[in-house]
């Protein structure tokens, strides 16, 4: 599956046809399934957290998001090799991007250890190999977040954070979906999206 | 959860004999356990408070107070005097007019001692809480429950930073103090998450012979975040479920020396449509660490402890609900929780938690 990313990822831009094949199947499959299911995990973990269950709702939330963007991917790399291409180049940013913050949360929470590097890659990756989808969803999810925390006296500052990373998820998860059915690559063309931003919790 | 074996390297170490022991069967929680147990000193018990709080008033009702003391941040004298009518800070109590018998569910109270090992530094000493300024003296638990004549569980978690003093080292942990007497001290390693926790569990007898198990409860804030990635966000679901487990194992232990279960209790496995009849009456208090009150921890304490006083809306910590008190009666209904008496301190007393107060009562 690694290979297959890696292939995708550097392969030279003029050699990716605008076209489905096989390798690209497997590769947006596996890269639909890593996705979406880091997506789901987080985008369901505060929703859940306010259900009778719990881990349980997470953990279907994470196996849907899973299934859903696999098949979105494998799709996707039925009709164009050159969006999945772009979405292996979007994880491999995403994961240094997330590496890095991941790295200097670290280094400026004392409690906080190298696993939150390992997070910050492996959360990184997965917006990545989403990121316009998901950066929709997030600003979405954010926007809506803060006008029912103004506006509803009982949805407090965790609500509106787990629906700020639920937009997030679904927003990520969606794109599979819609590339899939469209078969066009996530700005592909326009290099990867880089946001900016903080997350307070 | 299953009873701690007593082969544990954190119970031989002199260990009172008096407390049992429960913790997760997993072995990965134990070997982490263990290690963070290293560093802690032993469990204390004083189980007789001073002998004129036999004869004191108030035989009918009892108050109890849950607090997340932060270390040496909180009065506790400060709270026992004005709110439980018992100045004791000079180390002789002078039992007020309205003074009511009463319980301290405590956590995060710090204990300095020579019993404390001396370890070199290590990941599993946590730093020290930083304490704000206190309204009071700092004054560890076992002092507190000295002066003021009161009898003490203590069960350290962890320690209370690497620092050296002349009288010894710190740890900190969860404790329950009184002024009646205590017994059957159980010490509850829940599973680990982030840091080793230890619920402490005692049995308090009233005046008239009532007995009543208060449960002193901390939970974890969060764990890594990769482990919240890996286990869906399970920290505190997975501590507070561990320590349902063991309390419905307490249950089974000591209400069936006869084989009557069944027929006068029944819990965890009921009869189809019966609803659970306990042996002993419980009240499990403390810092749950909750972002919401609608967590699935709390909703999972509210339906194991039915006569739970209802949250009131107000935070606790900052803005966040994190302290509650859970509460069930027992089959015969020898102790109930007063309708209305549920309800959260106005002042902090130094502390950065609010404590939550409720009164008990022993219907004849």
């Amino acid at each position: 599956m690694l290979a297959a990313l890696a292939a995708a990822a550097f392969a030279p831009r003029t050699a990716i046809a605008q076209e489905g094949s096989d390798w690209a199947q497997v590769a947006g499959g596996a890269l639909g399934l890593y996705s979406g299911a880091v997506l789901g995990t987080l985008g369901g973990t505060v929703p859940c957290s306010q259900t009778l269950a719990g881990v349980d709702c997470v953990r279907v939330s994470g196996a849907l998001g899973g299934v859903v963007a696999a098949i979105g991917g494998v799709h996707l790399g039925g009709v164009d090799e050159d969006a999945v291409a772009s979405a292996a180049r979007g994880a491999g940013y995403g994961l240094l991007i997330g590496a890095a913050a991941g790295f200097a949360l670290q280094r400026s929470v004392q409690r906080l250890g190298w696993s939150e590097v390992a997070a910050g890659a492996i959360i990184g990756s997965a917006f990545g190999a989403s990121a316009r989808g998901a950066a929709i969803g997030l600003a979405a999810g954010t926007a809506l977040g803060t006008v029912l925390y103004w506006a509803v006296p009982s949805f407090d500052l965790p609500n509106s954070i787990g629906v700020a990373v639920a937009g997030m998820a679904l927003g990520g998860i969606s794109s599979w979906v819609i590339r899939g059915v469209e078969g066009h690559p996530d700005a592909a063309d326009e290099g990867p999206v880089v946001l900016s931003f903080t997350l307070s919790l | 959860m299953q009873p701690r074996p007593q082969s544990s390297a954190c119970v031989a170490e002199g260990y009172a004999a008096a407390v049992d022991w429960y913790g997760p069967a997993r072995k990965g929680d134990q070997e982490k356990l263990a290690e963070w147990c290293s560093t802690v000193g032993p469990p204390i018990i004083e189980p007789a408070p001073a002998a004129y709080f036999a004869r004191a008033q108030g035989a009918e009702a009892l108050t109890v107070v849950s607090w997340n003391v932060h270390g040496g941040s909180g009065d506790l004298f400060g709270l026992i005097e004005r709110e439980l009518d018992l100045p004791c800070r000079d180390g002789q109590p002078a039992v007020g007019t309205s003074f009511e018998h009463f319980v301290l569910v405590l956590q995060e109270v710090y204990r300095r001692s020579s019993d404390v090992p001396r370890v070199g530094a290590r990941s599993t000493i946590p730093k020290q809480l930083k304490e704000e300024a206190s309204p009071g003296e700092r004054v560890d638990v076992v002092e507190v429950a000295r002066r003021c004549g009161l009898s003490l569980f203590y069960v350290p978690s962890m320690r209370n930073g690497d620092r050296e003093y002349e009288d010894g080292r710190e740890d900190r942990g969860n404790a329950i103090l009184s002024t009646l007497p205590l017994s059957d001290p159980i010490a509850i390693e829940i599973p680990f998450e982030a840091q080793r926790r230890v619920a402490a569990a005692t049995t308090v007898h009233s005046v008239a012979g009532d007995s009543l198990r208060f449960v002193s409860v901390h939970l974890d804030v969060a764990s890594s975040m990769l482990r919240v990635l890996r286990t869906g966000n399970s920290t505190r679901q997975r501590q507070g479920l561990g320590l349902l487990d063991a309390l419905a194992e307490l249950e089974a232990a000591r209400a069936d020396p006869t084989g009557d279960c069944g027929l006068l209790y029944c819990y965890p496995e009921c009869p189809p449509g019966s609803p659970p009849r306990y042996h002993i009456a419980t009240l499990a208090a403390g810092d749950f660490n909750t972002w919401s009150a609608r967590e699935t921890v709390i909703k999972h304490y509210y339906r194991h402890f039915p006569q739970s006083p209802a949250w009131d809306g107000l935070p606790t910590r900052a803005s966040y609900p994190t302290d509650f008190i859970f509460f069930r009666e027992s089959a015969e209904g020898r102790v109930r929780l007063v309708e209305g008496s549920h309800r959260r301190l106005d002042d902090q007393h130094g502390s950065d938690h609010f404590a939550r107060i409720a009164r008990l009562e022993f219907p004849r």
